[in-house]
């Protein structure tokens, strides 16, 4: 608890947490939910895309729009680390923010396997190779991320899990 | 609509599963409109534009699942009446940009059943500068609509902006 305390004491985080600037929490938290929008949005989209489209879609040249995910990731990082540290003593004592973590590390996980896999279907004969492995991929990355946000938003509600 | 809001304050399950299913709603939204935008403006040009259509029904769900529990968080708050959220120019704003955006979004539909019918020009060939303007007019109305939403709790302080 003293290192919990320790990590909100420090100058960024208490503006963060106490400033009353826009700039300060507020943006912070739309920027998180912006990331969100373009990560867990356009991987979703891509997902369906996979899960949906016919044999003869050319998978490999969805690759440019993971350079966009991971962007809206990376903001997520970002954002999510600042306001971790605004108010740690609040997050880290949550079991489902834990949760929170976990889904949201195998999102990134698989996420990557699956930009690896676009990135190697080059041509149409290993397209057809790739396609069984990207369909089960795409149905658990959807899965994480309907998680990850669920128990996102379920952090704003510590009564509901400490009473 | 107290019914609504006894509902709402003697279940505090509810508002938390709303909250998680306008996120759900708006990442597929979002998400879905996002990538068809880009492909519009010129990212992944080689991608057939009619296999991204048909995400579009997709998409709609998102709204339906939005305007949902949107009108349960503007009819159904224990602790705020409508009106109070009305008069609030983040919320106007909001609503102003997803009439944009929902417009756009009926013109993407268009754009859809003559993909599929076949009547609109080779996939592969970059669409035209009106198209583009409306793909960047459309992700700038989509991310205010989220950004607006996510400020919605902290009222019209403007005057913050110039507060650091």
């Amino acid at each position: 608890m003293e290192l919990l305390i320790w990590l909100e004491g420090g100058t960024v985080a208490t503006w963060v947490r106490e400033s009353l600037s826009l700039w300060a929490f507020p943006t912070l938290i739309a920027l998180h939910a912006l990331g969100m929008a373009g990560s867990v949005g356009l991987s979703m989209a891509i997902c369906l895309l996979i899960l949906r489209s016919v044999d003869t879609f050319p998978i490999s040249r969805v690759e440019s729009f993971f350079n966009f995910i991971w962007l809206a990731l990376g903001v997520n990082f970002v954002s999510g680390g600042l306001l971790l540290v605004a108010n740690a003593t609040e997050l880290l004592i949550l079991p489902v923010f834990y949760i929170k973590l976990f889904f949201v590390l195998c999102s990134a996980w698989i996420l990557l396997r699956l930009n690896n896999i676009v990135l190697l279907s080059a041509t149409v004969a290993e397209e057809s190779g790739c396609r069984s492995r990207l369909r089960p991929l795409a149905l658990t990355l959807l899965g994480c991320w309907i998680a990850s946000v669920a128990a996102g938003r379920l952090t704003a509600y510590p009564s509901l899990f400490l009473g | 609509m107290s019914f609504l809001v006894d509902f709402v304050a003697g279940h505090n399950w509810v508002w938390p599963l709303c909250e998680i299913l306008h996120f759900l709603g708006l990442t597929l939204l979002v998400g879905i409109v996002g990538l068809i935008d880009l492909r519009l403006i010129g990212i992944a040009s080689n991608v057939p534009l009619a296999d991204l259509y048909r995400l579009v029904p997709w998409a709609l769900w998102g709204f339906l699942i939005c305007l949902l529990t949107g009108v349960i968080f503007l009819l159904g708050n224990p602790v705020q009446v409508p009106s109070d959220v009305l008069i609030k120019t983040t919320f106007q704003l909001k609503m102003i940009f997803i009439l944009i955006g929902g417009t756009n979004a009926l013109f993407l539909l268009g754009l859809e059943h003559d993909s599929i019918q076949g009547r609109t020009k080779d996939d592969a060939i970059s669409p035209a500068r009106p198209q583009k303007i409306v793909a960047i007019i459309s992700l700038f109305c989509w991310l205010s609509v989220v950004y607006l939403g996510r400020m919605l709790p902290y009222g019209d302080s403007f005057y913050f902006v110039f507060h650091w």
